[in-house]
């Protein structure tokens, strides 16, 4: 089929109705209600994806996302000319383009493509990522305001390691307790208010509710045809959970996804005219090329079933972390730390991307690929994220001895530079022909 | 009788092979490609024609590929250069189990099947270091055709170390060591033998097993075959064909099609 042709292909169809409407409103009016929220004298947060989220909202906090407020700018196509202020600025090319991007909106009077963004009275980071520690330096820089760092250990687990585990778990355990409370300390002495345990309880109690209806939703791709794709739709969906975690306003979102993907199962509508094959995506999308990158693989009628990212909004493992309202700290304390400790009470399975080693993360993919009935692994190496990107050729290696089809892709998250629509096109395409040639053996050799 | 065709529009030439309904070749040709991938594609397809003696309607199907395959607007359709290499390969020499093909701009690996099917591959990215274009730069620089470079390697008894990892910078690597009057064969040997480091490191992702094919442009050059064996530590199936296995394939899938209507 020739390029010339796309517009011909009809455009695969995504979630429709009250959803599409809800994340539109919810991504235009965020800077707008955080405005709002300052007028009412409540004080302004940025924080990173994994962070305290529901902490930090009992303490009444607006919370800006830059991560995601750089994703937008990049969907939207209008991330250049600020990762070029930031460049002119002196940041290399290989920084995290999602850095430079929010320097560029730093150096534009804040300035983003939906609205003005109000300064933070406080920047949280957390060790999920150690670019995050620079980057709030770099906000504090700008802003003069005050950073908490909340640091979650990390612990690999080998059987050769010469430590006891469990006694190393509770001793983090403890330290992340610790971390909470002079959090909650700091948080109290900037807003002038008490810290309200039932209120984060609450908080608690919603962020479960939404850790279980997304849980439902990313298992919703097992149907076939799959009713939505991971990338192209999923990774909206995700935002979302990621922005509204602990509110009733989450609940609503997911609610209607839910409602939204269990109507199109009814009526047998799949993310793809006709799905013919199905596949995982490792690693974050290319957001300057969003819709590009899966409606290329669309067109050979092959759907995204799964991201190893959509842990995110649950924090760490595949069924929902579920917090123990009894015990909300220490419980808070364990669902921040099961992402990165090898002694995760939640293991098996781990589906994660194998981040805290103990051999084992090659079995997990082999063991999603299954899950989700999947025919192949799309690897996106993106240049922003070696952390993200560094393992993936291993996994490549490793996951193609076992005969499973993958394809390495190479872009970016927010930087267009990086991609390569020929370049691109040409491996989808390649992969693409190598699964439909396998596909027809396959009905060769049993018809 | 019926024929197939596949052209092979490349970054630097365009090839075309005709096949016969027993998958023998009866026509070939290869010619620039310049800046009219089309007009080049017409023009390889109508001189296969030509060499096989045969009118564009004994011709029952067409694939074009290569990167200007969307541009071989009268094909029945395209195929990618990767499948289609793989197939030619296959062909050429049944045994091979990896493809290492070196083009103008691209370096490919390509782990074969059995039955000449692509199960898996990999190509570079960004960087064209380490491609034809590197030898394209050397050959202007020196001021030698191309084909002459591969020869003159051959008499290379001391290589020189080429270190810069940029085709552009290697540029004046290469003029230091004619400044310092080193031997023109010690010169391109070094060349080539920074090329098949590269080459051999990423086809070493996709793995190396016997046997291994060279195809591409490049693969003509003997000093590359020979740079290459040696960093490979193992022979190459090298064939005067290497440059059309793209076509080749795509003539093999353009006759499976034919047959198959």
């Amino acid at each position: 089929m020739r390029p010339e042709a796309l517009s011909d292909v009809v455009k695969t169809t995504s979630t429709t109705g009250v959803t599409r409407q809800q994340t539109k409103a919810a991504v235009k009016n965020a800077f707008a209600d955080a405005w709002q929220a300052k007028e009412k004298g409540n004080k302004i947060c940025y924080t990173y994806v994994l962070g305290p989220i529901e902490l930090l909202r009992s303490f009444d906090m607006y919370l800006i996302f830059p991560e995601i407020g750089a994703a937008n700018m990049a969907a939207k196509k209008t991330s250049l000319p600020y990762i070029q202020k930031a460049e002119d600025y002196g940041y290399a090319s290989d920084t995290c383009s999602y850095v430079t991007a929010d320097v560029g909106l730093y150096l534009s009077d804040m300035n983003h493509p939906f609205g003005k963004v109000p300064k933070p009275d406080l920047v949280l980071n957390d060790t999920l990522c150690n670019t995050y520690y620079k980057w709030s330096e770099i906000t504090q820089d700008f802003f003069s305001c005050p950073i908490f760092t909340l640091d979650h250990p990390v612990r690999m687990a080998r059987k050769e390691y010469p430590y006891d585990l469990e006694a190393l778990y509770q001793e983090d355990k403890r330290y992340v307790v610790d971390q909470l409370k002079r959090l909650i300390a700091a948080c109290e002495e900037l807003t002038g208010k008490s810290f309200d345990l039932d209120k984060f309880r609450n908080n608690l109690d919603l962020a479960n509710r939404m850790g279980a209806l997304w849980c439902e939703i990313i298992d919703k791709t097992r149907h076939r045809p799959s009713p939505f794709d991971a990338v192209l739709e999923g990774y909206n969906y995700m935002g979302g959970a990621t922005t509204l975690k602990g509110t009733e306003a989450g609940i609503a979102y997911l609610s209607a996804i839910k409602a939204d993907l269990d109507q199109r199962i009814a009526e047998g509508k799949g993310a793809v005219p006709e799905e013919r094959f199905r596949l995982l995506w490792m690693s974050a999308p290319c957001y300057p090329y969003f819709r590009r990158i899966p409606e290329m693989f669309h067109r050979s009628g092959a759907v995204f079933v799964y991201t190893p990212q959509f842990m995110q909004p649950t924090r760490g493992t595949y069924r929902a972390q579920q917090y123990d309202l009894s015990r909300p700290l220490e419980s808070y304390a364990e669902c921040l730390m099961d992402y990165f400790h090898a002694r995760n009470p939640r293991r098996p399975p781990q589906w994660s991307m194998g981040w805290v080693g103990g051999g084992g993360e090659i079995d997990n993919q082999i063991e999603l690929l299954h899950h989700f009935s999947a025919d192949g692994i799309v690897y996106h190496a993106i240049k922003s994220c070696r952390m993200n990107s560094a393992s993936l050729a291993d996994f490549r290696e490793h996951v193609s001895r076992r005969g499973v089809p993958i394809l390495m892709l190479e872009s970016d998250i927010a930087d267009p530079r990086f991609f390569s629509e020929a370049q691109i096109r040409n491996r989808i395409e390649a992969f693409m022909e190598g699964l439909v040639e396998k596909k027809l053996s396959r009905v060769a050799a049993v018809g | 009788m019926i024929y197939a065709a596949g052209v092979d529009a490349g970054s630097t030439q365009t090839k075309g092979i005709i096949v016969d309904a027993d998958s023998r070749i009866v026509g070939r040709a290869l010619l620039d490609t310049g800046a009219n991938t089309t007009r080049a594609s017409e023009r390889a397809f109508y001189a296969a024609l030509a060499d096989a003696g045969l009118e564009p309607s004994a011709v029952g199907y067409t694939i074009g590929t290569g990167y200007g395959r969307y541009k071989i607007t009268f094909g029945n359709t395209q195929i990618t250069e990767i499948t289609c290499h793989a197939k030619g390969a296959h062909y050429v020499f049944p045994k091979t189990c990896t493809v290492v093909d070196v083009g103008g701009q691209d370096t490919k690996g390509i782990r074969v099947g059995s039955e000449g099917e692509v199960v898996d591959f990999v190509m570079n990215d960004k960087c064209a270091a380490g491609t034809g274009r590197f030898l394209g730069v050397a050959a202007e620089v020196l001021d030698l055709p191309l084909d002459e470079l591969g020869p003159i390697s051959l008499e290379s008894h001391k290589p020189v170390d080429i270190s810069s990892t940029c085709t552009v910078f290697a540029e004046t690597e290469i003029m230091s060591y004619l400044a310092q009057k080193k031997k023109l064969e010690d010169i391109l040997m070094g060349m080539h033998q920074a090329i098949a480091a590269r080459t051999v490191s990423l086809v070493r992702r996709v793995g190396l097993n016997q046997e291994v094919t060279f195809t591409g442009g490049v693969s003509r050059n003997k000093g590359m075959v020979r740079a290459l064996e040696e960093a490979l530590e193992s022979q190459l199936n090298v064939s005067d064909e290497s440059q059309y296995m793209g076509a080749i394939g795509a003539a093999l899938f353009a006759l499976e099609r034919a047959l198959a209507a």
